[in-house]
């Protein structure tokens, strides 16, 4: 019922948009991104509480972010998109609004802002869509960390500097009520800084540095686990082999990440039609201070219960991800990608969590892709799932510029 | 001849006059492609900074819209790109990430070429199973010299409303490059008659205001789709083409693959040439002009050929 109206809504605004079209720049797309999984179910990540959106594809068929997104100038100061995506949890579909915000084209002295809800510009994959990824799923750092990737109600500020480098600085602030996020979201539950540079090295490479902070200020009372029904599934965590397992909302207290990425792309000449790489890597240092919540059983004469503790945790966590991919022909593109978290205690007491991951894509077109994607996941200790998945991710309508 | 006092007397102030004439605003502007640095070359002077955001060994559809570009853009006082959603893959990003006020519209520093003149194959209907269509039609629009000349004009206006001061000296830049023009399109008119009714393969609709110019005809496209890369099974329907209608000739531009064309070649007794398509696609190609005679020379060299 909830999907029909929106469907019914998305339509007629498509259809509204269509008819400005030829006057207006209203650009309106949209991605389908549909494919098959064989895997295990998802076991969590060590013990990290995770949520849902963390496990990455599910088991079997699957609509996975299929997105509609609509964008245009709306006078000569701002520029508006909204971008809706329909993913599947549980047999029901979810609507997400991922992206509602207005940014100045305008402003002075090279600064813009932005406000509403969208994809917060820390690291190098959080700002994108997932659908200009070169992997069907997010790294298991991303996974962890990020949820997937974090977006939020807020506003950024950015500035380019007047260099001959690239050189951007930036910061955000968010409500903090969507996952990684859990703040009352009631003021500000979330502020960023980054500065991204680059340049060319010559015509055939370039390359791209960041370096960004994220902290939240979370609180257990108030986590919503993303945007749907918490209420319908089970935050993931295992039990791992020390008895300890934390669920995605369990921890009160300060998160800040500080995170660094890197990325270089070659083409010939620096024509990116034939042939092309990119090599790109993002390191994660994650912080938590504060109280970790748990239940202990306890055995009293004939009486079993649970005993609530909040334990003052003081913890640093680091994660990896590295990815090579290499188009060799206008049609084809193979890539490599490896991805490991080094939990701190008490999520976890040595075991890292990796996942090595292999792809090939055939591209017909700009806008269609087909990905067979390999994965040896070994999220949780003593276990090595080999999930394989076929994908077919499309773009209808506008094409959207990429960010390099 | 003597020169007399009156003429010294002119001659002194004429020099004065042109010292005198507000110095050139060091203009910063950013071309797209290599055609559109070039055409701005002539008509916003020397001292305008131009920069060039692709090469000519680049294909303009796949560039990337590089940290460098964003930096190159911030600075921009002038935009000058083909248009015709040449440039959508990087055109709006950069535009976007530049957080640059003045080349975000046509109305201020963006001046965009499809924009100020007619464009061929603009699709009646257009769908994706049709390939990547430009919608507002062929964005290749430099390689017609009568439409060069109009977009001198146009943009010489676009200067002139940017940097209204130096008016003058973008009028007599676009005076001078006119009547250069004008005179150098009669000649290769002249020269590329025999071109007039030849047919042609090509590679994408590259070169299609090149051969409406000299009244080339192309009856075959290497790709089965605009954007798809060469199959084998459409280069043999290519290959019917080429026996049927007696072509003599095929062409790719310096940023395209040979292989499709030198297969041509191989199977049949025709002449696989890369053209310049734009400066800097071959030696000889430095500006503008020299693009022109080299497309029209090479095409002659080619009748020789066979």
């Amino acid at each position: 019922m909830k999907l029909s109206k929106l469907t019914t809504a998305v339509v007629l605004g498509v259809a509204a948009a269509q008819t400005h079209a030829a006057t207006d720049d209203i650009n309106v797309s949209a991605i389908i991104n549909v494919g098959y999984t064989e895997r295990e179910d998802f076991q969590g990540i060590a013990g990290y509480g995770v949520d849902d959106h963390a496990a990455g594809l599910k088991n079997g068929f699957w609509t996975d972010h299929t997105e509609i997104a609509i964008s245009a100038p709306i006078d000569d100061m701002f520029f508006g998109k909204v971008t809706m995506v329909l993913d599947e949890h549980d047999g029901e579909t979810e609507v997400e609004l991922e992206e509602a915000f207005i940014q100045t084209t305008a402003m002075p002295y090279d600064l813009s802002f932005r406000a509403g809800r969208f994809l917060s510009n820390v690291g190098y994959l959080n700002g994108k869509h997932a659908h200009t990824d070169s992997f069907a799923d997010r790294p298991l750092v991303y996974r962890a960390f990020m949820n997937g990737h974090y977006y939020d109600d807020g506003a950024r500020l950015s500035w380019l500097a007047p260099t001959e480098t690239y050189i951007e600085l930036g910061t955000e602030v968010f409500k903090g009520a969507t996952m990684p996020a859990y703040s009352d979201g009631e003021g500000v539950g979330a502020h960023s800084l980054f500065v991204k540079t680059g340049g060319d090295f010559n015509e055939s490479h370039s390359w791209q540095l960041g370096a960004s902070y994220i902290g939240f200020k979370n609180d257990e009372e108030y986590c919503s686990s993303h945007d749907h029904g918490e209420e319908d599934h089970e935050p993931h965590a295992l039990e791992d082999e020390h008895g300890e397992a934390f669920g995605a909302c369990d921890f009160s207290g300060d998160k800040d990440y500080y995170i660094v990425d890197a990325t270089w792309k070659w083409a010939p000449n620096g024509n990116y039609k034939y042939q092309n790489f990119a090599l790109s890597a993002e390191y994660f240092i994650v912080e938590e201070k504060g109280e970790l919540h748990h239940e202990e059983e306890h055995e009293e004469h004939i009486n079993v219960f649970d005993e609530e503790h909040h334990d003052e945790i003081d913890v640093e966590h680091t994660g990896f991800y590295v990815s090579g991919v290499y188009q060799f022909s206008p049609n084809w593109a193979a890539g490599l990608r490896y991805s490991e978290i080094d939990f701190d205690e008490p999520y976890s007491d040595g075991f890292k969590p990796k996942v090595s991951t292999a792809m090939m894509e055939y591209r017909h077109s700009h806008f269609s892709t087909i990905r067979l994607q390999y994965s040896q996941d070994k999220s949780v200790e003593h276990f090595t799932d080999d999930q394989v998945t076929l994908q077919f991710n499309m773009a209808l309508g506008a094409h959207g510029a990429h960010q390099f | 001849m003597r020169i007399n006092f009156k003429q010294k007397f002119a001659l002194v102030c004429t020099a004065l006059l042109v010292t005198m004439l507000p110095a050139q605003a060091q203009l910063n502007i950013f071309a797209c492609e290599p055609e559109y640095a070039a055409l701005a070359k002539e008509l916003a002077g020397d001292d305008a900074n131009i920069f060039s955001a692709t090469t000519a060994k680049q294909d303009p559809h796949f560039v990337q819209a590089r940290p460098s570009l964003i930096s190159k853009m911030r600075r921009a006082d002038v935009v000058i790109c083909a248009g015709a959603d040449l440039e959508i893959g990087w055109l709006p990003m950069l535009q976007m990430k530049s957080n640059n006020r003045d080349v975000q519209s046509t109305e201020k520093g963006l001046f965009l070429a499809s924009d100020h003149v007619e464009n061929l194959d603009i699709p009646v209907k257009v769908d994706r199973s049709m390939g990547d269509v430009h919608v507002l039609g062929n964005p290749h629009v430099h390689l017609d010299p009568f439409r060069v000349a109009s977009l001198a004009k146009s943009f010489t206006e676009k200067l002139v409303q940017l940097d209204g001061p130096n008016a003058a000296v973008y009028q007599k830049n676009l005076a001078d490059f006119s009547q250069r023009w004008k005179t150098a399109t009669a000649k290769w008119q002249k020269k590329a008659e025999p071109l007039q009714g030849m047919k042609v393969v090509a590679y994408h609709s590259s070169f299609k205001y090149l051969f409406e110019f000299l009244g080339m005809q192309q009856v075959g496209d290497l790709e089965p789709k605009p954007g798809l890369p060469p199959t084998s099974s459409h280069l043999l329907s290519v290959l019917d083409i080429v026996n049927q209608q007696q072509v003599k000739l095929v062409v790719y531009t310096s940023y395209q693959d040979a292989k499709a064309a030198d297969w041509l070649q191989d199977k049949t007794d025709i002449v696989s040439l890369q053209l310049p398509y734009t400066v800097g696609g071959n030696k000889q190609s430095v500006d503008l002009f020299t693009m022109m005679e080299q497309h029209i020379s090479m095409l002659l060299l080619s009748l020789e050929q066979k």
